[in-house]
C-alpha cells in the first residue's frame, strides 16, 4: 500500500521528527500485547550507550567518553560546534505498523563523520514493524554540517529521534462560508532545499482556535477552506528552529507559502568521540547487552567472562577463574577498583552481583596499569550502572524526562531477583536489588535422598544498594552497600570411601559486605579525581569432623588517583592504593599437600595443627603512570607502581611500560583518541585502523595466607614475581569486524614453593619458577542492530617447577587449546537466539603407578593413592554447544520477558577428573553435569 | 585477607560432590571379592614412649569360595621408620628398601632378635622385619624360612623411648608433642621379594607358578601409623564392637557361638583355623541364620547394624589439650561381606561437633548364589583405633 493510497482511505501518514511536538497517538489502555521490537535488548531503557539522567557520564578510568547533552558540560576538547542536518530524508512507513497501527518514535544513533555523512545508523531504540529499518535506511541518507572541534571536523555520535506518527482521521470540516480559501504550503530545509516531512504545521485562529495538520513526504500541508483573514502560521518540527509568521488567507484564492526551517540539535544528545587513552596492552569489555545474552550463562555476567580469549573452562561447580595459565588466586575481581572476595556464589552457579547492576565489565588478561597491584594474573573491574530514571511513554518510547521509577522481577530455576530503581530527592538517584537463590528447593530432596541430613539448606543471598548524585555537572558521587551470604550445613551419614574421616558435620558458609564511595571529578580540563573508599567484612565458616576454618576480617581498600594533563600529549596518572585489613584467622586442619610432594595419606586422619591469629593486614601501594604521546599514532605508558606489607614486612618496585601504535588509520588520521581492545567505539572515517602494541612489567603477589603462617607455613617467604611479556595487532576489518592476536609470554619467579629444608622438613619457600606462553586470537564482530558475536582461541602452555632441581611440569589448570565461537541473532518480534560452541583442551590429573597404585591406610581403612608425575595425564577435551533463546512481549506499561538456557545441548558432558575404585586399579571418568536447561521468567516496567 | 575466602572452594565441590555420591558407578568397596585387608588394631592407637605395640591384621582372600582350600598366603611386617620428615610416609620407602635388601639372603628363620642391628642404624632404634606365611612357612624369598611366632597376622614393635624426645617441637605450640612410628606390611597370595628401587613400596608379589607379578587383587601393601604421646594425655583406646544386629536378630556373644560370630582377635584367620567346623545342614541348626538368594532386582533388604556403645565415642584428647574444646573423635563403621552387597559400606559412627549417630546401620542384599556369607562390622576412630565383629549367615 502506498501513501497515496492511504491518504486515500482517510489516513494521514507522516513522518515527524520531534520528540517535544507531536505526542504519541494514544492507544488504548487495553491494547493487546505486542512483540517487543527488534532491537530492544530486554534492558528498558538500558541501551549500550543510556544516557545519564543529565549530564556527562565519565565512563570509567581509561574509557571517558564525554556525552555532554543540552549544556550541562563542555566537552575535552571544547568548544564543540554541534552537527546540523542539511539533507532529511524521509522513511516509508510499512505497511505492517500501519496495519497494526503501530505509531511512536525509534531512537538512531548515528555516527557521523568529519565530513557529515552518516556511516552508521543504530537502532537504540525501535518499535519492530519494520519501522527501525525504515528509520535506519532513511537516516544513512541524512546529510549533516560536520561537528567541529576547534574548527576542525570530528566524528561524533548522536541520537536522533525519529518519530513515525499515524494520524486519526480528520473531523470533516463545517460548510465553507461563502468567502474562504485555501492555505497551501511547503516547508523546506533550509540550505538543503529539501522537503521536510512531518513538521506539524498549525494554524492559529482568531479567538485562538487552532487547527494542526503535517506535513507530508513532500513536505506540503494544506489548510482548505478557511475564512479569510490573517492567520498566525507556526511551523514545528524537533530539531529545526520554530518558524512564527503571519499569513493572510484571501476569500476564493489559494495562497500557496514556502517556508525554510533551519536545523538545529539543541535537542539532540551528542556523543563525542574523545576517549581518554588506554593504560593497558589489553582490555577486553563486555557490554551489557553481551554479558546478557551469551548462551550457557543463564544470562549471568561474570560467567560469560569464561567466553573470552585467555579464560580457561573451569572445573565443573567450581567457580574459578583461570587466566593465561596462572593459578585461580593470581586473578581477582575489583568493583570500581575495590577488591571483592569471591566472584561466584558457591558452585559457580551464579556470580554475586547480578546483571543488572552491571555496567559494564573490563576485563585484563596481562600486563595490567601500575593502577593494580598485589598479584600476577589478571584482573576483573566491573562497574555498576548508575540508576536509570529516564521515563518512557506507551509501549517503552523513551522520552526526553527524567525522574521515572523502574522495576524488574526476574525468577529461574536458580534464584529469583527483583530491582527497583529511580529518584530520590533533588538530582539523587537510586537503585536496589536483591536476589535469593532456589536451589535448596531441588537439593534438598537430592542430599536427603543421598542420606544427608540437611541442617541448613544451600542457599545464597545477595543485596546491593546504590545512591547517585551529580554534584556538579563535572561530577559524580556514587554510594553503595553490596553483601553476599551462602550458607549450607548438612550432616553426610556415608562418608566417602577413600576419605572416611571426611564424612558427619559439614559446614560451609561466606559472606562479604562492601560499603563503598565513589567520587571523580574532572577537577579542570587538565586535572581529573578519582577516588574510592570501601569498608565492609569478609567471613567465612567452614568445618567438617574436626576439620576448621573460620576467618573474619574488615577490609578497608581506599584509592585515589588524580590524573594531570602535563602538555599536548602528556598526562600523568598517580595514586595511592591502600588496603587495611583487621583479622581473625582460626585454622584447625593438617597442613595441606603441594603438587610435587609425597601423598600424604588420607586428609582427615593426618594430625591437625591449629592457627589462631588475630592482626591488622596493611597494605600500602603508591604508583604512577603517564601517558605520552611522542607522535600521535604512538602511545606510550611507562608505569611504576611500589607496594608494601605489612604481614610479610616486604616492599618491592613494579615497573611497567605499554606501548601501542596506529599503524593505519586510529587516533592520528582522527586527531582523537582511540579505544583499545576491540572495543573501539568509533569507527575510522577512511582507514580501517591497524594497531600495533605490546607491554612487558613486572608483576608481584604477596604469598598466601598459610604459606606465612607459624604453624602451617614459613614466615619470611618471600612474595611471588611474574614478568609479563606481550606483543600483538590489532586490525579494524570493517566497521563491525576486528581482528585481534596478541602473544604472550610470562616468566615466573621466586613463586612461593614447598621442599626439604635442610632440616628434613617440608616448608615453604621461594624455589618455585615457571612460565606461560601462549597466543590469543579474537576475531568479533562488535554488536549491530541484530547480531554479535565473536570467535575466540587460546593455544598456551603452562609449566611450573617445584625447585631448580627438581623436574617441570604442566600447571594443574593447563588448558592447550581454548576455542569458543557464539553469536547472537535478533529475529524480530522480540525473539533472539544465540548459541556457543567451545572445544577445550581436557583437564590434567595425576596418575597413579601402574605397578602399585595405592596403598592401604590401616587406620583410615581406605587405600590412598601412589601418584606418579604430577598431571601427567591429560583427560578427554571438551567440546558443548550452548543455546540460548530469549522472547520478550511489549505491553503498554510493561514488558515480559522470558528465556530458555540450554547448557550441553547435544548431551556431552565433560571429563572432570579420573575416579577410581576403592583400591585405585580401576578408573572412569567423572563427568560433569549433562544436558541442561534452564527457563527464565521476567518482568520490568 | 580476601583472598582466603576463595581457598576453599575446591573443597566444597568435591564435599558435595562426596554427599551425593556422584560418582557414576561407585565400586563396591564392602564387596570382598579378592585378597583384602579391612583393619588393622593396634593394642595401643596411642602410644607411650618405649610401649611395646602388638598389631593384628584383619585380612580375607575372597577369592577362595567355599569349596576351595585356602590359599597359601605371606604376611610382611616391618617396623622401624620414626618420625620421618614431615610425617610423610613415602618417604620411609628409601629406608625399607635398604633395610629389605640387608635382611635379603640372611638366614633371618624368626624376626630378628629385639635389638640386634640390622645393618639399618637409625638414631631411634632398630627396625624389625618379619614375614611368615599362613600354610605355617615362612618368606624364603625374603631369608625367612620358620613361621612367627605369633602366626602371620600377628606383629609387635617397640616405640622408641626418646622418639617424642629427639624431634623438634610441633611448630603449632598448642599441640602437646607427639612421635610417630610407621609400620608397614604386606599380604601377598604368592611370594613376597624385594623391590630395591626405592622409589616405592620395597615388596612385591610374584606368582610362584607362573613367574608373573601379582596385582591388587591378589596382593595388598600398606602401613599402620602409632602416634605416640607423653602421660598425661588420655590415651586412646580401639572402639570396642559388641556385635552385630541382623534383620531382628541381634548376634551377641552370649548367644551365639564363634562359628556364627566372633569378636576382635578370634576373627583373625590365624585364630580362625581352631574354629569349630560349620554345619553341614545349615538352615535346620537353630544357631544359624538362613536367607534367602536374591535374585532379581528388587530383593528384600536386611539391616544390618553395629553394636557400638556410644561411650565409645572418647573426647579426643589431643584437641582437648591443645584446644580445650571437647570435641569427639570422628568414627564411622565399615561393613564388609564377601558375598551380597551393602547399600553403603561406610556409615558414621560419630561426629566430632554433632556427636553420636544413631542411625549408623546398612542395608544388605543378599547373593544370588547359595552358601555362607561372612559379614564384617567394623568400626574405627580418627586416632588409629578399631574393633570388628564378624557373623555368618547361610544363603538357601
Amino acid at each position: 500500500m502506498t501513501m497515496d493510497a492511504l491518504k486515500n482511505r482517510g489516513f494521514l501518514s507522516a513522518i515527524a521528527l520531534s520528540f517535544a511536538l507531536a505526542p504519541a497517538i494514544a492507544l488504548a489502555q487495553t491494547a493487546p500485547p505486542s512483540d517487543a521490537s527488534d532491537d530492544d535488548d530486554g534492558q528498558r531503557g538500558e541501551a549500550p550507550n543510556s544516557s545519564p539522567r543529565r549530564g556527562a557520564v565519565p565512563s570509567g578510568q581509561g574509557g571517558g567518553i564525554l556525552r555532554p547533552k543540552k549544556k550541562d558540560v563542555e566537552p575535552e576538547k571544547a568548544p564543540l560546534v554541534k552537527p546540523k542536518i542539511v539533507h532529511f530524508e524521509n522513511a516509508d512507513y510499512p505497511q505492517a505498523a500501519i496495519d497494526a497501527a503501530v505509531s511512536g518514535v525509534v531512537v538512531l544513533s548515528l555516527a557521523i563523520d568529519p565530513t557529515g555523512a552518516v556511516t552508521e545508523a543504530k537502532i537504540h531504540q525501535g518499535l519492530g514493524y519494520g519501522l527501525d529499518e525504515a528509520a535506519r535506511d532513511a537516516a544513512l541518507k541524512f546529510q549533516w554540517s560536520p561537528a567541529t572541534v576547534g574548527g576542525k571536523p570530528v566524528p561524533v555520535k548522536i541520537l536522533f529521534p525519529y518519530r513515525f506518527t499515524l494520524a486519526e482521521p480528520e473531523a470533516a470540516e463545517p460548510e465553507p462560508p461563502p468567502t474562504v480559501g485555501n492555505l497551501i504550503g511547503t516547508i523546506l530545509v533550509a540550505g538543503a532545499e529539501q522537503p521536510l516531512a512531518g513538521a506539524e504545521v498549525i494554524l492559529v485562529k482568531s479567538g485562538g482556535t487552532t487547527q494542526t495538520t503535517l506535513t507530508g513526504a513532500d513536505g506540503k500541508f494544506v489548510f482548505s477552506a478557511v475564512l479569510a483573514g490573517a492567520y498566525q502560521l507556526q511551523v514545528q518540527a524537533a530539531g529545526f528552529e520554530p518558524v512564527d509568521l503571519t499569513e493572510t488567507v484571501v476569500a476564493g484564492e489559494e495562497t500557496d507559502v514556502t517556508y525554510r526551517v533551519a536545523a538545529t540539535t539543541e535537542e539532540l544528545e551528542v556523543t563525542v568521540v574523545a576517549d581518554r587513552p588506554p593504560r593497558e596492552v589489553t582490555r577486553r569489555t563486555i557490554d551489557r547487552r553481551q554479558m546478557s545474552r551469551i548462551p550457557g550463562t543463564s544470562g549471568d555476567a561474570l560467567r560469560s567472562l569464561q567466553s573470552l580469549p585467555g579464560v580457561a573452562r573451569p572445573p565443573g561447580l567450581i567457580g574459578f577463574l583461570v587466566v593465561r595459565g596462572s593459578a585461580p588466586q593470581d586473578t581477582r575481581a575489583f568493583i570500581s577498583g575495590a577488591e571483592f572476595p569471591l566472584v561466584y556464589h558457591f558452585g559457580g552457579l551464579s556470580s554475586v552481583i547480578p546483571t543488572e547492576l552491571l555496567d559494564r565489565i573490563d576485563f585484563y588478561p596481562g600486563n595490567f596499569s601500575a593502577k593494580y597491584g598485589r598479584l600476577m594474573g589478571g584482573i576483573i573491574d566491573v562497574e555498576l550502572r548508575e540508576p536509570d530514571t529516564q521515563c518512557h511513554g506507551d509501549f517503552g518510547d523513551p522520552l526526553d524526562t527524567y525522574g521515572c521509577f523502574h522495576g524488574m522481577a526476574q525468577f529461574d530455576l536458580i534464584d529469583m531477583r527483583v530491582m527497583l530503581q529511580g529518584p530520590i530527592a533533588g538530582d539523587w538517584t537510586f537503585a536496589a536489588a536483591a536476589r535469593r537463590s532456589w536451589i535448596d528447593v531441588w537439593l534438598t530432596p537430592a542430599l536427603e535422598a543421598a542420606d544427608a541430613g540437611v541442617t541448613s539448606a544451600p542457599v545464597y543471598h545477595d543485596y546491593q544498594i546504590i545512591a547517585e548524585t551529580k554534584p556538579t555537572p563535572r561530577s559524580r558521587l556514587s554510594l553503595r552497600f553490596i553483601a553476599s551470604d551462602d550458607e549450607l550445613e548438612l550432616l553426610i551419614k556415608n562418608p566417602p570411601d577413600q576419605e572416611p574421616g571426611f564424612g558427619g558435620n559439614l559446614r560451609f558458609a561466606t559472606s562479604f559486605t562492601r560499603a563503598q564511595i565513589l567520587y571523580r571529578n574532572a577537577l579542570s580540563k587538565s586535572v581529573d579525581l578519582d577516588t574510592m573508599v570501601s569498608v565492609g567484612s569478609d567471613i567465612i565458616d567452614f568445618s567438617i569432623a574436626s576439620v576448621q576454618f573460620q576467618v573474619e576480617a574488615m577490609p578497608v581498600h581506599a584509592r585515589s588517583e588524580f590524573g594531570f594533563k602535563i602538555a599536548d600529549g602528556i598526562r600523568l596518572n598517580t595514586g595511592l592504593d591502600f588496603q587495611i585489613a583487621p583479622y581473625d584467622v582460626y585454622v584447625r586442619a593438617p597442613p595441606p599437600p603441594r603438587p610435587g610432594e609425597p601423598a600424604p595419606g588420607p586428609f582427615t586422619l593426618r594430625p591437625v595443627s591449629e592457627s589462631h591469629e588475630s592482626g591488622l593486614g596493611f597494605r600500602p601501594s603508591w604508583y604512577a603512570e603517564a601517558e605520552v604521546r611522542p607522535v600521535p599514532k604512538w602511545l606510550l605508558v611507562p608505569g611504576l607502581r611500589a607496594d608494601y606489607a605489612r604481614d610479610s614486612g616486604q616492599g618491592e618496585f613494579s615497573p611497567r611500560l605499554m606501548s601501542r601504535y596506529d599503524l593505519f588509520g586510529g587516533s592520528g588520521d582522527r586527531g582523537t583518541w582511540t579505544t583499545q581492545g576491540g572495543n573501539a567505539e568509533a569507527s575510522d572515517a577512511g582507514t580501517r585502523r591497524t594497531t600495533l602494541k605490546g607491554g612487558a612489567g613486572v608483576f608481584r603477589q604477596p604469598p598466601e595466607y598459610q604459606e606465612t603462617d607459624p604453624v602451617f607455613g614459613t614466615p619470611g617467604v618471600d612474595s611471588n614475581r611474574s614478568i609479563h611479556y606481550s606483543v600483538g595487532v590489532e586490525q579494524e576489518i570493517t566497521e563491525h569486524l576486528e581482528l585481534g592476536v596478541e602473544g604472550y609470554y610470562k616468566d615466573m619467579q621466586n613463586l612461593v614453593s614447598r621442599g626439604v629444608s635442610a632440616t628434613g622438613d617440608y616448608e615453604y619457600n621461594n624455589e618455585g619458577s615457571g612460565y606461560v606462553i601462549g597466543l590469543e586470537t579474537l576475531f568479533k564482530y562488535k554488536p549491530d542492530k541484530r547480531f554479535f558475536g565473536w570467535l575466540a582461541y587460546t593455544l598456551s602452555r603452562s609449566i611450573r617447577q617445584n625447585g631448580p632441581d627438581d623436574d617441570e611440569y604442566l600447571m594443574q589448570f593447563d588448558q592447550t587449546h581454548v576455542f569458543t565461537i557464539l553469536g547472537n541473532y535478533r529475529l524480530g518480534h522480540g525473539w533472539e537466539v544465540g548459541a556457543r560452541w567451545r572445544y577445550v583442551s581436557g583437564p590434567l590429573t595425576s596418575p597413579v603407578q601402574s605397578s602399585l597404585p595405592a596403598l592401604y591406610a590401616a587406620d583410615a581403612a581406605a587405600y590412598t593413592p601412589l601418584r606418579g608425575d604430577p598431571f601427567s595425564r591429560r583427560l578427554p577435551n571438551f567440546h558443548a554447544v550452548d543455546v540460548r533463546i530469549d522472547k520478550a512481549w511489549q505491553y503498554k506499561s510493561w514488558r515480559l520477558s522470558a528465556y530458555m538456557d540450554v547448557q550441553n545441548a547435544y548431551n556431552n558432558p565433560a571429563t572432570e577428573q579420573l575416579l577410581y575404585n576403592y583400591n585405585f586399579t580401576k578408573e572412569r571418568y567423572q563427568t560433569g553435569l549433562p544436558l541442561i536447561p534452564s527457563f527464565g521468567l521476567r518482568g520490568e516496567f | 585477607m580476601s583472598r582466603i575466602l576463595r581457598s576453599p572452594f575446591w573443597l566444597w565441590g568435591g564435599l558435595l560432590c562426596s554427599a551425593l555420591s556422584c560418582e557414576p558407578e561407585r565400586e563396591v568397596a564392602s564387596l570382598l571379592d579378592s585378597l583384602r585387608v579391612m583393619a588393622v588394631q593396634k593394642d595401643r592407637p596411642y602410644a607411650r614412649p618405649g610401649d611395646s605395640v602388638s598389631l593384628q591384621i584383619l585380612w580375607n582372600d575372597g577369592r577362595r569360595n567355599n569349596e576351595a582350600p585356602a590359599r597359601d598366603v605371606q604376611i610382611a611386617w616391618v617396623s622401624g621408620c620414626h618420625n620421618p620428615a614431615s610425617e610423610l610416609y613415602a618417604l620411609c620407602f628409601a629406608q625399607l628398601a635398604m633395610l629389605a635388601q640387608t635382611a635379603t639372603g640372611a638366614d633371618a628363620g624368626t624376626a630378628p632378635p629385639s635389638g640386634a642391628p640390622l645393618g639399618f642404624p637409625t638414631p631411634l632404634g632398630f627396625p624389625k622385619l618379619q614375614c611368615s606365611s599362613t600354610s605355617g612357612g615362612g618368606c624364603p624369598s625374603l631369608g625367612f624360612f620358620a613361621p612367627a611366632p605369633a602366626g602371620p597376622s600377628s606383629f609387635d614393635f617397640q616405640i622408641p623411648a626418646e622418639i617424642i624426645a629427639v624431634r623438634p617441637p610441633p611448630n603449632d605450640p598448642t599441640l602437646p608433642p607427639w612421635g610417630l612410628s610407621y609400620v608397614f606390611f604386606a599380604i601377598c597370595a604368592g611370594e613376597l621379594e624385594l623391590d630395591t628401587s626405592g622409589e616405592s613400596f620395597p615388596l612385591r608379589c610374584r606368582d610362584a607358578s607362573s613367574g608373573k607379578l601379582l596385582g591388587s587383587d591378589d596382593f595388598v601393601a600398606g602401613y599402620s601409623a602409632v602416634y605416640s604421646y607423653d602421660e598425661p594425655i588420655v590415651l586412646n583406646t580401639n572402639p570396642r564392637v559388641d556385635g552385630v544386629e541382623f534383620g531382628d536378630i541381634s548376634y551377641l556373644p552370649a548367644e551365639w557361638g564363634q562359628g556364627t560370630l566372633c569378636l576382635g582377635a578370634s576373627c583373625v584367620p590365624d585364630a580362625e583355623q581352631n574354629a569349630p567346623a560349620l554345619p553341614e545342614d545349615p538352615c535346620s541348626d537353630p544357631g544359624v541364620v538362613c536367607i534367602d538368594r536374591c535374585e532379581s532386582d528388587d530383593c528384600e533388604q536386611i539391616p544390618v547394624l553395629a553394636l557400638v556403645d556410644s561411650s565409645q565415642a572418647q573426647t579426643d584428647s589431643v584437641l582437648a589439650a591443645q584446644l580445650g574444646q571437647q570435641l569427639s573423635e570422628q568414627m564411622w563403621v565399615n561393613y564388609y561381606a564377601d558375598g551380597g552387597e551393602f547399600e553403603s559400606g561406610t556409615r558414621l559412627l560419630s561426629d566430632a561437633q554433632r556427636g553420636w549417630n544413631e542411625d549408623h546401620g546398612d542395608q544388605f542384599t543378599a547373593p544370588a548364589e547359595p552358601g555362607w556369607v561372612n559379614i564384617w562390622a567394623i568400626s574405627h576412630d580418627s586416632r588409629g583405633g578399631t574393633d570388628w565383629a564378624r557373623i555368618r549367615v547361610y544363603v538357601r
